[in-house]
């Protein structure tokens, strides 16, 4: 581990490195900025653009990128009541309270300094964690992964938009996608319809570019006028006092920090539950409640301190088991397949640099982006009031070009509008494109492992259940299914 | 019907290639059929609404973004075609005579006549992008791009 960070450290020397984490900042803090936009869109337009670099500086600029996000999305929230990000719904609660009250610079300087620093936690948790992941993913075999390659799926069904349902609907959806082409399994062609262009499957980078950012450009084609329709931003007072308030708060952020980072651990489940989650857990145990959603500074430190501590959080399963935590990390999973990485237990033992190349790049983002955005606050939350017609033809420009830099296929092309609009459709009737994304990602490795587990176990699917970890996981997965549904159900 | 597409096509392959499919097209499928009856009939939604966190309740709590407008059903229909003619127009023209035309062309005539900016600015935008799109893509990054069926690049094959 100490060889891994000292490679990691010693790529840093390169000032091309250090220019990758500072233009990834930067395009964080702008795609976190204009709502609608966010993290998995800023990722999935640098993906193509990274397609050259080596893959330790490809990781830095996603970091950078993944590290600034949260905070970027923080500062429309708290100044403009809008938030750039789901992940920040919770920070407007309070945030823009305090900008009407005069207090704005000082909320942002509570969401920088709560940012950072909760980035921060989770990022420590995560070093404690991985000499125990290597070691717990070595008793991982085949049928666990498979398990927990379906207990993430239900994971990020439960805790998506729309219900359970949808959720898993669509997960499902998902994974027959990925089963598109050529099957290392069976050695046969699968659902190509005699094409040669299906050969390989739904391609990655048009899938994603087009269901994430085309839907968000046809919502803003849709929708019109300004990005927010603010009036003016108010920030006066002082960042500093912003930066102290959040100390005041020690035990409050700690517990926000570690509830966000078990967030992030668990797959599937991302960002914009650990902003909530922590904010009601801070209504709850707090003294003075009222005084939340009236301009509470706690109610950003909350907020803040989880949604970024779930950076950390999320790496774990990511890198670990190959199971994304977060709808960002399902992007990241589809950079180290375009890096030629494999995703899953064999990442953290074959490529340890790489993952401390993403911590740093992480904790540095966020030292960048909470002072770039303390300084710059005014001037970011100012791109919001450009109006979307100016915007749409670079981003349209932008996702057409990125998507055809990659393999030079004009048909990703069509792919790319096709998986745009269906990806405006399921927001218009909440269908939760997380679940689909991460279907589509984990389906190869379920039929892999599923097949490898049939052939340990001599062809008896009882293998699934007489391995410990795998029976516990199958477990949980009834678990998180049934105890709402039966709640729900004698509830009503 | 994609999924009941899926489920069928998978019955003709061999047992291997078909045991996945079939499963988890099967459980999509009763997925699908459960959220459909859900959404026709209150009681049924009633039992499976559930989630871990009310996304509908907490945003509430929120100001919704105040430039969302309600739009009535024909005018939003309008919009979505709209926004759909003008993507598939871009990528059509894309086939046609390639990307720098395309997306000269198309940001030039959605700043005029979707934005209602005006011609000199629809211009000067669209050379600053064109710009931009040479400087990165033909010169930083070496992509060739695609030069369009009219100017003798190969048509796409599926």
């Amino acid at each position: 581990m100490l060889e891994a960070t000292a490679l990691a450290i010693a790529a840093l020397a390169q000032p091309i490195v250090i220019c990758y984490l500072i233009v990834g900042t930067i395009v964080g803090l702008v795609f976190g900025v204009l709502p609608g936009l966010g993290g998995v869109v800023a990722l999935t337009i640098s993906l193509p653009f990274t397609f050259g670099m080596k893959p330790i500086h490809a990781m830095f600029l996603y970091s950078g990128i993944m590290g600034s996000i949260t905070f970027g999305g923080s500062i429309s929230a708290v100044l403009l009541n809008t938030p750039g990000t789901a992940h920040n719904a919770a920070t407007c609660i309070d945030g823009y309270p305090m900008t009407q009250a005069g207090q704005g610079a000082k909320a942002v300087g509570i969401a920088a300094t709560a940012s950072g620093f909760g980035a921060f936690f989770g990022v420590f948790v995560l070093l404690g964690l991985i000499p125990i992941v290597r070691r717990v993913v070595l008793a991982f075999g085949p049928p666990e992964v498979f398990s927990l390659v379906l207990f993430g799926l239900v994971t990020v069904a439960f805790a998506s938009r729309g219900n359970i349902i949808k959720g898993l609907a669509v997960g499902g959806l998902g994974v027959l996608l990925s089963l598109i082409g050529f099957s290392e399994v069976s050695a046969s062609l699968r659902f190509t319809m005699g094409s040669d262009y299906l050969w390989d499957g739904i391609p990655l980078v048009p899938f994603l570019v087009g269901l994430f950012a085309l839907s968000e450009l046809v919502r803003y084609m849709i929708r019109g006028g300004t990005v927010v329709t603010a009036s003016k931003i108010e920030s006066r007072g002082g960042a500093w006092e912003g930066f102290i308030e959040v100390f005041r708060h020690k035990l409050l952020f700690l517990r926000c920090s570690s509830l966000g980072t078990i967030i992030g651990i668990i797959p599937g489940v991302g960002a914009t539950v650990a902003n909530f989650l922590a904010y009601t857990m801070a209504v709850q145990t707090c003294k003075n409640p009222e005084t939340f959603g009236k301009g509470d500074p706690r109610g950003i430190v909350a907020a803040e301190s989880a949604n970024n501590a779930k950076d950390g959080g999320a790496l774990l399963p990511t890198v670990g088991f190959g199971v994304p935590g977060s709808a960002e990390m399902v992007v990241l999973l589809g950079a180290f397949i375009l890096h030629g990485l494999v995703p899953g237990p064999l990442l953290m033992r074959d490529h340890l640099d790489l993952v401390m190349a993403i911590i740093l790049g992480l904790v540095l983002s966020n030292i960048f982006a909470s002072t770039f955005g303390l300084i710059g606050a005014n001037t970011l939350a100012r791109l919001t009031f450009i109006r979307v017609s100016y915007i749409i033809p670079f981003l349209m420009a932008l996702c057409f070009l990125a998507v055809y830099a990659i393999r030079q296929q004009p048909m990703d092309l069509a792919q790319l509008v096709v998986w745009g609009f269906f990806g405006y459709a399921m927001s218009v009737f909440d269908y939760p494109k997380v679940c689909l994304v991460i279907g589509y990602v984990l389906g190869v490795i379920a039929e892999n492992n599923f097949h490898l587990s049939l052939m340990i176990g001599y062809g008896s699917p009882t293998v699934f259940f007489t391995r410990p970890i795998s029976l516990v996981l199958l477990i949980g997965i009834a678990l998180v299914i049934g105890v709402p549904l039966v709640r729900n159900w004698r509830k009503k | 019907m994609l999924v009941l597409a899926m489920i069928v096509t998978a019955l003709g392959y061999r047992a291997k290639a078909r045991i996945i499919p079939l499963l988890i097209g099967s459980f999509t499928l009763l997925m699908i059929i459960t959220t459909i009856l859900s959404e026709l009939s209150p009681k049924i939604k009633q039992k499976f609404d559930i989630g871990l966190i009310d996304f509908k309740k907490m945003e509430s709590l929120t100001k919704k973004d105040q430039s969302s407008t309600k739009l009535s059903g024909f005018e939003l229909w309008k919009k979505i075609l709209a926004a759909f003619g003008w993507t598939a127009g871009t990528l059509f023209a894309i086939y046609l005579g390639g990307f720098h035309i395309a997306i000269t062309l198309f940001s030039i005539f959605f700043l005029r006549f979707h934005a209602g900016v005006r011609w000199l600015s629809s211009v000067v935008l669209t050379g600053i992008l064109y710009g931009s799109v040479y400087l990165f893509f033909d010169v930083l990054l070496g992509v060739e791009l695609y030069r369009g069926v009219l100017f003798g690049a190969l048509p796409p094959s599926f």
